[in-house]
């Protein structure tokens, strides 16, 4: 039984009240105490239950990719070694370099070829007559648990409905959300997807009609659904 | 083909983007930074300085990704933790955080009820469902201590202050806010 003294020692540390070298002696101490890891570890999952419990907003799609080119500048720092020396150096580096190169070429072609291997494609069928013009296809990537689906024909939606991507796990309760069709006039589209959840097995992959902004759980019509074959 | 639940999911894309994975990255961003802007721009309260937030914090995960520690807590409260500090680090360091301490005190709180039909996934939204829940069973006065205290970037000290109660007594309303808030999660709310 944890003492409210060291509960409060918890507390302290996971909202950062603690110094920093009260700190360094706490986590000194965790690492050796298994009952006060299971009490820390609780705190900072209230605490992320509390701070994921506003209501979320769209962030800017654009900060992964700021992030990434921020990061790769940084890992080529500006080289203030001397000409001369440079000169003797690029010389080996030119032989370092073609190996180099016609080493990624076959790593890049060995990558290529594995990737293949793993994405799956399934056909979306219709359900409906209405949607019996309407082909939809699924480029799938489980490992990565992402995908594009790809529609030609798909009737436009009044406004107070949504089309809504579903990935079927037969494992799952229910079906897993995959996110929403952004509404466009355009009746070809590309729309990658991110299932809400983490999905395995072999997945059926359905679109249905829901009330605008979505739905938990499939309430709509299913209007097309699919699966690949193993 | 591996089945993992939603924290093992999130702990395997935080490790892959210590490998350096970047579509991992991206993923993991998909997933957690819609509730972490939400947060952020609740404590900021401005869109740009929370959208500075939610980059500081993934800079953070993507720089600091290889020093997670599944068993000390889930990546989830692992990143809400890291945004959390960053927005209190620039809370304090740029002395702006009164419009929020005062909106934290008022009646409505952080957590008043949200229009149900806002464009958040269903998932999250029930989720938010269960911490306004959570948060209506515990004493006001504990929420309103835990609240200052995870949003607002006041100390305890300061926040002792603020409320006109002894540093002890804040610290207590703190603790066991927490605890029964523990224990209502863990029992599903």
């Amino acid at each position: 039984m944890i003492s409210e003294d060291k509960q409060q020692q918890v507390i302290d540390y996971v909202l950062g009240e603690m110094s920093a070298t009260d700190a360094a002696s706490f986590e000194q101490e965790l690492d050796h105490d298994a009952e006060l890891q299971t009490f820390t570890r609780e705190m900072f999952e209230t605490l992320g239950r509390i701070g994921g419990g506003i209501e979320a907003l769209s962030p800017p799609p654009s900060i992964p990719q700021r992030i990434l080119r921020q990061e790769a500048r940084k890992m080529v720092p500006f080289s203030f070694i001397p000409w001369a020396v440079a000169a003797c150096l690029a010389i080996g580096c030119l032989v370092l370099a073609t190996l180099w190169t016609e080493s990624r070429k076959e790593i890049a072609k060995l990558e290529q070829r594995d990737l293949l291997s793993r994405i799956r494609i399934a056909e979306l069928q219709s359900q409906v007559d209405a949607y019996a013009k309407t082909s939809a296809i699924v480029v799938w990537n489980p490992d990565q648990q992402n995908g594009v689906l790809q529609f030609e024909r798909l009737p436009a939606l009044p406004a107070n409905q949504d089309y809504q991507m579903w990935v079927i796990d037969p494992k799952q309760p229910q079906p897993v959300s995959a996110g929403l069709v952004p509404k466009s006039t355009d009746q070809e589209r590309r729309v990658a997807f991110w299932p809400t959840k983490p999905v395995g097995g072999t997945p059926k992959f359905a679109v249905s009609i829901e009330p605008a902004g979505g739905s938990s759980a499939p309430r709509g019509q299913i209007v097309l659904v699919g699966q690949y074959g193993e | 083909m591996r089945r993992v639940d939603e924290q093992e999911y999130n702990a395997d894309l935080v490790k892959l983007a210590a490998n350096g994975d970047q579509a991992a990255f991206g993923i993991l961003y998909r997933r957690l930074a819609p509730a972490l802007y939400g947060m952020a721009f609740r404590m900021m309260n401005d869109a740009k300085e929370a959208e500075d937030v939610l980059q500081e914090g993934f800079t953070y995960i993507w720089r600091k990704a290889k020093t997670y520690d599944p068993s000390r807590s889930s990546a989830h409260a692992w990143a809400v933790m890291i945004v959390r500090n960053k927005a209190i680090d620039k809370l304090r360091a740029r002395q702006r955080g009164e419009r929020l301490r005062d909106k934290v005190s008022s009646e409505a709180g952080l957590f008043a009820e949200q229009d149900d039909s806002s464009a958040q996934e269903p998932l999250s939204r029930e989720r938010n469902a269960q911490v306004r829940e959570a948060l209506k069973q515990i004493a006001p006065e504990q929420r309103q201590a835990v609240e200052l205290a995870f949003f607002s970037g006041l100390t305890h000290e300061e926040i002792a202050e603020r409320l006109g109660a002894p540093l002890g007594t804040i610290k207590a309303r703190i603790r066991r806010g927490l605890l029964r808030l523990r224990d209502l999660f863990q029992d599903g709310v």
